[in-house]
């Protein structure tokens, strides 16, 4: 208890002292925090690069995640251009399709398959009869014809590629300068031609669809003279080896017409 | 009565020296941080005043928390005497109560930090009546000391390890009774 005393007197005597200074507001002299500045600057470093340094680990999370957000919408946009610059092809494709070969254009189709045979040149296309296809109507596109549907099924149909073997199309020479003949499908990738002996023909003439069998709109590109065979004696018609304008291996997009 | 840490008298004052250097070092940078975040201090002084109330004689431990307080007033720039007053109630309040407590243990810590956290804001409001002034709002009381004790709470067994090899350890129950 007499301790308590003692502990209790020296308590309230420093109480008083502060009392007393507080009251009259006495401060410390700003040299005695001048001698400790040294340690207070360092801790104010040593605060801020903590806080800096965490500041900077945040940041680079937020970007981080910033950059795999704007990654991951790079992706999708990039996807979508893609999808639209292939809709402005075929677009741009029934576009001269229908300016310069014929104005009656049924649809774009794509191709979903390929005759795997070496004697045959067929495709299938992912447009049918829900589609409004029929057998006969001409396929093309911008380059020339690619050839005409003989199968349809009501999502999808089957083309007859110019060089397979059972095709036949009636040509001519482009340019209004006569002579009708008719092109056989020679595979593996070439077309074989029959013209009167009186026609003019040669090398490097560009050879277009007639109205011949009444399939094909006249005027398509069907391919380009690459060789003349010579005429035997008894031959009744000059026979040419025909490049076909489209090369089917790579046709992607091709367009469908309406017959005649 | 403290008890000596082992060995000879310079490296205890060594000790001590490199304690403050390490206390203003941990204060500042602590003050500059939670600054920066918008939360209290953890008063650092608060727990070397409560760890000597643990070590020291009563008589001792109330002079050296408010001379420990009066360092904290000078280097602070503020009105000398007030933490002062306030480390010497945290450690009144630890004196009184450690005959009651063991020197170890979660329970221990915890009540001797909220003791001093007590005690030493019930002496900034005696101060605020005596001075007439708004030292201390009922906002900042509701605030203040509740994020001062858990900060500071948090500390301790940091500080704790830091005050014993400095000072040596607490004094025991046994030891208070001998």
């Amino acid at each position: 208890m007499k301790g308590w005393r003692l502990i209790l007197a020296v308590f309230a005597g420093l109480l008083f002292l502060s009392m007393v200074l507080t009251r009259f507001q006495v401060a410390a002299p700003a040299a005695l925090r001048a001698g400790v500045a040294p340690v207070t600057r360092l801790s104010v470093t040593a605060a801020d690069n903590v806080r800096r340094a965490y500041v900077t680990l945040m940041q680079d999370r937020d970007q981080s995640a910033q950059v795999k957000a704007l990654q991951k919408e790079n992706d999708l946009l990039k996807q979508r251009n893609e999808l639209l610059s292939r809709e402005v092809g075929r677009l741009k494709q029934v576009l001269v399709i229908t300016t310069t070969q014929a104005p009656n254009a049924l649809a774009i189709a794509q191709v979903i398959g390929v005759d795997p045979s070496p004697l045959q040149a067929r495709l299938d296309l992912n447009r049918g009869a829900r589609d409004g296809v029929r057998v006969h109507m001409p396929v093309t596109v911008p380059a020339g014809l690619v050839g005409q549907v003989v199968s349809v099924a009501p999502g999808q149909s089957t083309v007859l590629a110019l060089v397979d073997p059972e095709s036949a199309v009636g040509v001519t020479l482009q340019g209004n300068r006569g002579g009708r003949g008719v092109a056989h499908g020679t595979p593996p990738d070439r077309l074989r031609a029959e013209f009167s002996r009186g026609v003019p023909i040669k090398v490097g003439d560009v050879l277009v669809t007639n109205s011949q069998g009444g399939v094909f709109p006249v005027g398509i590109p069907v391919g380009r003279v690459e060789e003349v065979l010579p005429m035997g004696p008894n031959d009744i018609s000059r026979t040419v080896i025909v490049k076909p304008a489209v090369d089917v291996g790579v046709v992607e997009d091709v367009t469908i017409l309406e017959g005649l | 009565m403290i008890r000596p840490v082992t060995g000879r008298g310079s490296v205890r004052w060594a000790r001590l020296v490199v304690y403050l250097l390490l206390l203003l070092l941990a204060q500042g940078l602590l003050a500059r941080l939670s600054d920066a975040v918008g939360v209290p201090t953890p008063d650092l002084f608060l727990l070397t005043a409560v760890g000597l109330a643990a070590r020291l004689s009563p008589v001792s431990a109330l002079l050296a928390a408010y001379g420990l307080g009066f360092m904290q007033d000078v280097l602070g720039g503020g009105t000398l005497g007030l933490h002062a007053a306030g480390l010497a109630g945290a450690a009144l309040l630890v004196v009184w109560a450690r005959r009651y407590l063991s020197d170890a243990g979660l329970v221990q810590a915890l009540l001797g930090v909220l003791l001093g956290v007590a005690g030493q804001w019930l002496v900034f409001l005696f101060l605020t009546y005596w001075l007439r002034e708004p030292l201390v709002t009922p906002q900042m009381l509701a605030v203040t000391p509740p994020l001062v004790f858990v900060g500071t709470f948090l500390l301790f067994p940091l500080w704790e390890r830091l005050l014993a090899w400095t000072f040596g350890p607490r004094v025991t129950v046994e030891e208070q009774l001998a």
